[in-house]
C-alpha cells in the first residue's frame, strides 16, 4: 500500500513539474517576419523601411492616375457607342468621365488606400526623430523623403475630396481606443496648410542635399520643390496670386540651379523611338525627376493591362494606317482589358507633326472594301512595358515629375507674373517636333490659340502628359471654369469637382461626412 | 440581342468575338458563323440559318453544350478495405488497408488515398497495459483547372459558335481565348500537375492501475503532415497563335513550382482517474494536464523562363521571380520562400461526477487552456462546465405506477458550460507584424502589415441546455428533446477599421452573439418480428434562430457596423438594416423589388411618367432623360418604397435570410433476413439564396458570352408578359438599366441586386440509399475461410425536391464555411452510386 502512495506521490510530482515548466513555454516569438518588439533595432531596418514605403507608393500609382485625369476629356466612349471598340465593356469607369459617380460607384474608394502609406510614414517619422542608431545624414535625408512624401499624398486628397481626416501622428496600437475611432474630416484649408507645412519640413530636413537617389526611384529635394512649385500655383490662381507665382517660380528656378544633369531628353537611344517616347522607355533618363519604379520580375504598372490596353485576340482585328499592316497577336500582345478607350477626338486634337501623338495613343483603323482605312477607335500606348517570355510585361516607371512638368508649371509661373512663358513652352515643343520643329510655325506664340497663354499652356500640358495623371488636376489648378470648358462637367454640378465618399468608409467612421453637394449620407 | 438592345451597331457588332462576321483565319477557324445569302449560299452539313437582329440572315453550327459536356462527366470510384484484427486476453492487434481512388466530376479534378493503420496493445504486468499505433496515409487531389467559378460561368456561357475541337475527329483542342475560354481539354493538356500528401500518425500510451479504482494513464502522440505541390505550364497558344502563318507562342513563361508544406504536431498527457461506488454513491473524479505543439514549414521555389516544355521541373528554369501577380499559398505575393513558425497550448483538465443510485446524476469539468498566440496576461481561458440529470424512470414511484408500464425512459437533464474558441488567429498576429512588400528599384523593403493587439482574450460561449429523454414501450420509442441558448461573447472578429488608420481589420473581442434552437429526435422500432423482418423509422429536426446581443459602442445606432439605410413604410423614417447591428439578426438580405416587367409604353406613362431611376440614370417620359436613358418596355418597374418617385438605394427591401431556420432529416431502415434497405432524407428551410450564376449570364456582364434558355422568356416586344427583364449588353454599364446588376456594378455581391434572383433555398434531399444483402451465416461458415460477406448497393445525393433554379440548394458557404448566400457557380456534389462487397476472414 505504502508502495502505492509512493507512486501516487512521484506521478503528482511529475505533473506538477510538467505544468510550471509549460509557464513559459507560451512565449513563442516570430521566426520569418519580424514583430513590434523586434523592429527599429538597426540601422539597416531604417533603410529597408524606406523602400518600403516607396514600394507602397508605386501601388498607388493606378489611384494617383485615376484621380488625377480619368474624370478629364482623354477618355470615354466615342459618340453613339455604349463600350470600347474593341467590344469591351467599360465597367463603371465610365462613371468618371461622364461624372456620375455615386457613394456606392465611387470611382476611387477608401481615399485611394492613401492612408496606408501616411500611416507608414508616420510611423517612419516618429521612429526618425527619435532615434540615435542612424546617421545624422541618413536621418535628414529620410525625414525630408518622410515629410515630401506624406505632403505629397495629402495635396492628392485635398484636390480630389477637399476635406479630409488629418492624421499626422503613427498609430499607437497600445493607446488606441478601438470602440472610439471615429474621427472628423479637417476643413481642407487647414489640409492645405499641413501640405505647405510639411513641404516645407521636408525642404528644410533635406538642407542642402539636392541628390536623387536610386536612379530616381526615390522621394529628393527635387521632388518635394516640384511639389511645392504645384502647391503654390494652385493658390496662385485662385486668391495668392503673384506672391504665390514667385515662390513657386523660386522653387522651380532652385531645382534648374541646383539639381545637375537634369534636362528634357532630345536625342533617343533607340534609333526606333522618337526622344520623346525613350522617355518612357529608358529608365532614370536626364528628364526624370521622380519615378515609381517598375522593373522585370519585381513589379509592374498593373492598372495599364486593367483599363487602358486592348486584349490581343480584339486588337488583332484592326489595322494600323501607318505601317499599313494589320495587328497580330504577336507584337500587339497588349494582354489587357480596354475600358477606357482614348476618345478618337482627344487623338485628333495633336498635329500630326507632334511626335507625342503616337507616341503617347495608338489608333486602330478597319479596312474598308475599297481599301482605304476607316478610324474605329484610339488607346494609350505610352506604356509599352517589354516582351519577357511571349508575354508583354508592362515594366515602364510610372513618371511622377519630370523636367518638361517643371518647364510648363515655370511657364505657367511666368504668366501669373506677367512674363513672357516662351523659352520654355518652345524648349517643350521644339522636342514634340522635332526635326519639323519651325519655330515661325509651331512656336509659341505662333500657333493658333497661343494668343491665350494659359489656354495654350493647358493643351500643351494635355499633349505631353496624356497617361500622367495631370490633366484633371491641370484643369483644376488653373480654376474651376477651366473644367467646366474642357468636361463634360457643367458648372451647375460644381460640387462633383470633389468627388464623393464611398458607403463603406462612411460606415466605418460616422464622424465623416459626405462631400458637400453630393446625397447625404 | 443584349447588342441591338444597348444601341451597338452593325460593325461593333461584326467585331466581336463570337457573334461577329470576323473574317481572320482565326475566327473563321475556331467560330462557326457566316453570313448567308439565300440562293447562293450552300449552308453545310449541320448548319442553320437564322435571322439575323440587325437584319439579314446568317448561318451558324450550334457548339452549344459542347463544352459542357467536355467538362462535365460521369466518373468512377473505386474504394478497396482490408482489415485483421485479433487477440488475446494479454494483447490485442488492429491492422488495415484501405485505398480510395476517384476522378472528379469536373473534368482534370480527382482524388485518391492509401491508408494503412496498425494498432495495438500488451499487458506488459498485470497493472500496466502498453497501447501504440501507427496510421500512414498517402493522398493526391488535384482540383480543376482555373477557378471553380469560371469553369462554371465562363466554360458553360462560351459563344456558342466556338467550336472546340480543331479537326474533324476531334483530336485536337481548340485553346480558345484562355484558360477558361477554351476547350479545357487543351489546357489541361499543357499542364503537369501533381500533388501528395503524406500524414504519418503515431501514438503510444501507459495505463498503470495504481490503486483499484485508480489509474495513470500517460499518452503522447506525433502527427506529422506533409503536402508537395508540383505543378508545370507548358508554354501555351490561343486560337489567335494557332491560326497564324507561321504559329505563334502566346506565353513562354512556363511557370515550374514546387511548394510544400510541412506540419509536424506532438501532444502529450497525463491523467488520474479514480472510480469508486460506496453502497448508492458512485464517484469519478479526473484531473491531467496535457501540452500541444505544433510547427509549420512552408517553402516555395518557383521558377520560370525555362526553354523547353520537355524539363517539368525548375531545373530548366532560368528566372525566380521574387513575387508574382497571384496570392501564393500563404495569402502573399512572395514566390520563393521559406517559412516557420510554431503555435503551442498547455492544458489542465479536470472531471468529477456523482451520482447516486442511477438515478441522480451529477457532473462538474474544468479546464485552463493557455494559447501562444494570445498575448501576455490574456493566454489562459478557464472553462467550467456543470450538469445535472434525473433519472425519473428509475424512481420507486414511477416504476410501480401504470405509468411505468409504458415509460421506459424519462430523464431530463441540464447543463451549462463555457467553451473556448481561438480559431481563425493567427500565429503572431497580437504581436504586429513587419513583413515585406515587393522590392523596390531591387532593395527588400519592410512595412508595418498588422497592428498588435495586446487586448485580444479567448472567445468565449456559454451554453445552458435544458433536456428530455423519453422512451416508450422499453424504449422502442425514444423521443430527445433539447432547447439551448448559447450567447457568445468577446466573438473574435476582424473589425473593419477606419480609412484614416490605415491598418487592414484588426482581430478584437467584438460584441456577443446569440443562438438559441431546439433539437429533437425521435427513433422507433416499428417492427421485429420473428420471421426476421424488422423497420426502424427516425427523424430529426433542429431549429436555430441568431441574434446580436452587444457590440462595442461606436456611436452609431444599435452599435451598427456596416450595413444600409432603407425606408421603413411602417415607421415612415430612413433606418438602417443588414450589416451586424444590436438586436437584430445576422444573414438577412436586401435588394430591390421587382414588381414586374413593363410590357410597353403606355404602361410606363401610366406607372412610372415622373420616375428618375437614380440606379441606372433613367427616367420616364415626363422628365428630361437621364444620363442613362430613359426607361423603356422591358426595363423592371421596381417598388417605389417611399413613394417619392425616385428610385434610389433607400428603395429596399427585405428578402429573406441566408441561413436555414430549420435542418433535419429522417431516416428509414427495413431489413429481412440478410436484405437490408437503408434510407435518409435531411431537409433545409427558411434560407434565401442569390443566383448570381444566372443573373451574370442573363445580365450579360462579361459582354460577348452566350446566355441560357430563361434569355427565351426574357422580354421583347413578342412576349411582353414575363417576370425576365429585356437583356442588353454588359447589363452593368451605363445606359444598359441595370435590370440585373442594380447597383452592385457586376462585382459578386449579396445585397442590392434584383429580387427575381433570389431565391427560396428550402429543400428536401436523398442523401442516401443502400440496398444490401449479406449472407447467412450458415453457408459463409461452410467455406471455413470467410465469417462474414456482404454485398451492397449505395446511391448518395440521389436527388433535390426544390424550387432552387441552381444545381445545388443548400446555402452556400465560403472557404470558411461561413454562409455567403451566393450561389456563384461551385463544385457540385456529385450523385454517386456504389456497389460494394465485403468479405471477412
Amino acid at each position: 500500500m505504502i508502495k502505492n502512495y509512493k507512486r501516487l506521490l512521484g506521478i503528482c510530482l511529475l505533473i506538477l513539474t510538467a505544468l510550471s515548466s509549460c509557464k513559459n513555454s507560451l512565449e513563442l516569438t516570430p521566426v520569418s517576419n519580424l514583430s513590434d518588439d523586434s523592429y527599429w533595432k538597426t540601422p539597416d531596418q531604417y533603410d529597408a523601411f524606406v523602400s518600403g514605403v516607396h514600394s507602397r507608393l508605386r501601388s498607388h500609382s493606378g489611384n494617383f492616375m485615376f484621380l488625377g485625369e480619368l474624370r478629364a476629356d482623354i477618355y470615354g466612349n466615342d459618340p453613339g457607342t455604349t463600350a470600347s471598340f474593341t467590344g469591351e465593356a467599360s465597367q463603371g469607369l465610365e462613371r468618371m468621365w461622364q461624372h456620375s459617380l455615386t457613394l456606392d460607384i465611387p470611382g476611387v474608394s477608401n481615399y485611394g488606400g492613401f492612408y496606408t502609406n501616411i500611416n507608414q510614414l508616420n510611423l517612419l517619422i516618429g521612429k526618425l526623430t527619435t532615434t540615435d542608431i542612424v546617421t545624422e545624414a541618413n536621418k535628414k535625408y529620410y525625414l525630408g523623403i518622410a515629410y515630401g512624401m506624406r505632403a505629397f499624398y495629402y495635396f492628392q486628397l485635398y484636390r480630389s475630396w477637399g476635406k479630409t481626416v488629418l492624421q499626422t501622428d503613427f498609430i499607437d496600437a497600445g493607446n488606441l481606443d478601438l470602440f472610439n475611432l471615429a474621427k472628423g474630416a479637417t476643413p481642407a484649408a487647414d489640409v492645405l496648410k499641413f501640405v505647405r507645412e510639411d513641404v516645407e519640413r521636408s525642404l528644410a530636413s533635406f538642407g542642402t542635399d539636392y541628390s536623387i537617389k536610386r536612379n530616381k526611384a526615390y522621394w529628393s529635394k527635387a521632388a518635394s520643390l516640384m511639389l511645392k512649385a504645384e502647391v503654390y500655383l494652385w493658390t496662385a490662381n485662385r486668391t495668392g496670386g503673384t506672391a504665390d507665382a514667385t515662390v513657386a517660380k523660386s522653387a522651380l528656378t532652385e531645382i534648374r540651379t541646383n539639381v545637375a544633369g537634369l534636362g528634357l531628353v532630345t536625342a533617343s537611344s533607340n534609333p526606333q523611338l522618337s526622344p520623346f517616347a525613350d522617355v518612357f522607355s529608358t529608365k532614370g533618363n536626364r528628364e526624370m525627376i521622380m519615378v515609381a519604379r517598375n522593373q522585370l520580375n519585381e513589379a509592374e504598372m498593373t492598372f495599364i493591362p486593367g483599363s487602358f490596353t486592348p486584349q490581343a485576340g480584339l486588337i488583332a482585328n484592326f489595322y494600323d494606317s501607318l505601317a499599313n499592316r494589320k495587328f497580330n497577336v504577336v507584337s500587339e500582345n497588349y494582354g489587357g482589358l480596354l475600358r477606357a478607350p482614348v476618345r478618337i477626338a482627344t487623338y485628333r486634337k495633336f498635329s500630326a507633326q507632334d511626335t507625342r501623338r503616337d507616341a503617347s495613343i495608338q489608333a486602330a483603323y478597319s479596312l474598308q472594301g475599297n481599301g482605304s482605312y476607316k478610324i474605329e477607335g484610339t488607346f494609350l500606348k505610352k506604356y509599352q512595358g517589354q516582351q519577357d517570355a511571349g508575354l508583354r510585361k508592362y515594366t515602364n516607371d510610372y513618371p511622377i515629375y519630370r523636367y518638361a512638368d517643371l518647364l510648363l508649371l515655370l511657364a505657367e509661373a511666368k504668366v501669373i507674373l506677367g512674363e513672357s512663358p516662351a523659352a520654355e513652352i518652345n524648349e517643350v515643343r521644339a522636342r514634340a517636333f522635332g526635326s519639323a520643329y519651325n519655330a515661325q510655325v509651331q512656336g509659341f506664340p505662333n500657333q493658333p490659340g497661343d494668343s491665350d497663354a494659359r489656354n495654350a499652356i493647358l493643351r500643351e500640358r494635355l499633349y505631353e502628359f496624356v497617361g500622367e495623371g495631370k490633366r484633371w488636376y491641370d484643369l483644376r489648378r488653373m480654376g474651376d471654369s477651366f473644367v467646366f470648358a474642357n468636361t463634360s462637367l457643367p458648372a451647375t454640378e460644381s460640387y462633383k469637382l470633389l468627388w464623393p465618399v464611398d458607403r463603406a468608409t462612411l460606415t466605418n467612421n460616422r464622424a465623416l461626412t459626405q462631400t458637400e453637394g453630393y446625397p447625404q449620407f | 440581342m443584349g447588342y441591338l438592345n444597348a444601341g451597338r451597331t452593325l460593325a461593333q457588332v461584326n467585331s466581336s468575338r463570337g457573334l461577329g462576321l470576323l473574317t481572320g483565319a482565326a475566327d473563321l477557324g475556331s467560330f462557326d458563323i457566316r453570313a448567308y445569302t439565300p440562293g447562293t449560299t450552300q449552308l453545310p452539313a449541320g448548319w442553320e440559318v437564322m435571322n439575323d437582329p440587325y437584319g439579314g440572315q446568317i448561318m451558324f453550327k450550334d457548339h452549344a453544350g459542347e463544352i459542357e459536356d467536355v467538362v462535365f462527366r460521369n466518373t468512377y470510384t473505386k474504394d478497396h478495405y482490408v482489415n485483421a484484427s485479433g487477440g488475446n486476453e494479454k494483447g490485442k492487434y488492429f491492422a488495415s488497408f484501405n485505398a480510395f481512388d476517384e476522378d472528379g466530376v469536373i473534368v482534370g479534378s480527382k482524388y485518391k488515398r492509401y491508408t494503412g493503420d496498425i494498432n495495438g496493445s500488451y499487458k506488459v504486468k498485470p497493472a500496466v497495459e502498453v497501447t501504440g499505433g501507427v496510421t500512414l496515409s498517402t493522398s493526391s487531389q488535384i482540383g480543376v483547372i482555373g477557378s471553380e467559378v469560371n469553369s462554371m460561368y465562363r466554360s458553360l456561357a462560351i459563344w456558342p459558335t466556338f467550336n472546340p475541337w480543331l479537326d474533324e475527329a476531334k483530336t485536337r483542342p481548340n485553346p480558345g481565348n484562355g484558360i477558361n475560354d477554351g476547350n479545357p481539354l487543351y489546357w489541361l493538356g499543357r499542364v503537369e500537375r501533381s500533388n501528395e500528401i503524406n500524414k504519418v500518425v503515431v501514438n503510444g500510451s501507459v495505463k498503470w492501475d495504481l490503486l483499484p479504482g485508480l489509474y495513470f494513464k500517460a499518452s503522447g502522440n506525433a502527427y506529422l503532415f506533409d503536402r508537395l505541390d508540383q505543378s508545370f505550364q507548358k508554354s501555351t497558344q490561343l486560337y489567335t497563335n494557332i491560326f497564324a502563318t507561321p504559329q505563334t507562342i502566346n506565353s513562354s513563361t512556363r511557370d515550374a513550382i514546387n511548394t510544400r508544406r510541412r506540419d509536424f504536431q506532438t501532444q502529450f498527457n497525463g491523467i488520474l482517474n479514480y472510480n469508486k461506488t460506496l453502497a448508492k454513491h458512485g464517484i469519478s473524479a479526473m484531473v491531467g494536464a496535457e501540452t500541444f505543439m505544433t510547427k509549420s514549414l512552408n517553402a516555395q521555389v518557383y521558377g520560370q523562363n525555362a526553354p523547353t516544355d520537355e524539363i517539368v521541373t525548375i531545373n530548366a528554369s532560368t528566372v525566380f521571380p521574387a513575387t508574382t501577380p497571384n496570392l501564393n499559398p500563404l495569402g502573399t505575393n512572395k514566390a520563393n520562400y521559406s517559412e516557420l513558425s510554431a503555435f503551442r497550448m498547455n492544458s489542465v483538465l479536470s472531471r468529477f461526477a456523482y451520482d447516486f443510485d442511477q438515478r441522480y446524476l451529477f457532473t462538474a469539468v474544468l479546464r485552463a487552456d493557455g494559447v501562444s498566440s494570445l498575448p501576455q496576461g490574456h493566454q489562459w481561458g478557464y472553462f467550467p462546465g456543470i450538469s445535472a440529470g434525473w433519472n425519473l424512470h428509475k424512481e420507486a414511484f414511477m416504476s410501480g405506477s401504470v405509468l411505468g408500464k409504458y415509460v421506459s425512459t424519462l430523464k431530463p437533464r441540464v447543463s451549462y458550460g463555457v467553451n473556448g474558441n481561438i480559431a481563425g488567429l493567427g500565429r503572431y498576429d497580437v504581436q504586429g507584424v513587419y513583413s515585406s512588400p515587393t522590392n523596390y528599384d531591387g532593395v527588400g523593403g519592410f512595412l508595418h502589415e498588422k497592428l498588435p493587439n495586446a487586448n485580444l482574450r479567448w472567445e468565449k460561449s456559454k451554453t445552458i441546455d435544458l433536456g428530455l429523454d423519453l422512451g416508450l414501450f422499453g424504449d422502442k420509442l425514444t423521443f430527445l428533446f433539447d432547447y439551448y441558448d448559447r450567447r457568445t461573447s468577446d466573438l473574435l472578429t476582424d473589425l473593419t477599421l477606419p480609412s484614416y488608420i490605415g491598418y487592414p481589420p484588426l482581430k478584437t473581442n467584438l460584441g456577443t452573439l446569440q443562438n438559441r434552437g431546439y433539437e429533437m429526435a425521435v427513433n422507433a422500432r416499428v417492427l421485429n418480428t420473428k420471421g426476421g423482418f424488422s423497420l426502424n423509422l427516425g427523424a430529426n429536426a433542429s431549429y436555430v434562430k441568431n441574434k446580436v446581443l452587444k457590440l462595442p459602442f461606436n456611436g452609431n445606432a444599435n452599435n451598427r457596423q456596416g450595413g444600409l439605410q432603407v425606408f421603413d413604410p411602417a415607421s415612415g423614417q430612413v433606418i438602417w438594416v443588414g450589416g451586424i447591428q444590436e438586436g437584430q439578426s445576422l444573414g438577412d438580405i436586401y435588394g430591390f423589388r421587382q414588381l414586374s416587367i413593363f410590357r410597353d409604353a403606355e404602361e410606363i406613362a401610366r406607372i412610372a411618367g415622373n420616375r428618375t431611376d437614380a440606379i441606372a440614370n433613367i427616367t420616364g417620359p415626363n422628365l428630361p432623360a437621364g444620363t442613362g436613358g430613359r426607361i423603356t418596355p422591358g426595363d423592371v418597374n421596381w417598388e417605389d418604397v417611399n413613394g417619392d418617385n425616385i428610385i434610389d438605394s433607400r428603395d429596399q427591401v427585405y428578402l429573406g435570410s441566408t441561413i436555414p431556420k430549420w435542418t433535419g432529416g429522417f431516416n428509414a431502415n427495413a431489413s429481412y433476413k440478410g436484405i437490408s434497405l437503408y434510407t435518409r432524407f435531411e431537409f433545409a428551410l427558411g434560407h434565401t439564396i442569390y443566383n448570381d450564376l444566372v443573373a451574370r449570364t442573363m445580365g450579360n456582364y462579361q459582354g460577348t458570352f452566350n446566355y441560357i434558355d430563361l434569355m427565351k422568356q426574357s422580354w421583347s416586344p413578342e412576349n411582353p408578359n414575363t417576370d425576365v427583364p429585356k437583356v442588353y449588353f454588359a447589363d452593368q454599364v451605363l445606359g444598359s438599366k441595370q435590370n440585373y446588376t442594380r447597383a452592385n456594378n457586376a462585382n459578386i455581391v449579396l445585397n442590392s441586386n434584383n429580387s427575381r434572383f433570389y431565391e427560396k433555398g428550402d429543400y428536401l434531399a436523398l442523401r442516401e440509399i443502400t440496398l444490401s444483402y449479406t449472407l447467412p451465416k450458415t453457408l459463409t461458415s461452410k467455406t471455413k475461410l470467410l465469417t462474414n460477406t456482404r454485398v451492397y448497393a449505395t446511391g448518395s445525393n440521389l436527388f433535390y425536391i426544390s424550387r432552387f433554379s441552381g444545381p445545388s440548394p443548400e446555402a452556400p458557404i465560403d472557404g470558411n464555411n461561413n454562409v455567403t448566400g451566393i450561389y456563384a457557380g461551385a463544385y457540385p456534389l456529385p450523385r454517386t452510386f456504389v456497389f460494394g462487397l465485403d468479405v471477412s476472414f
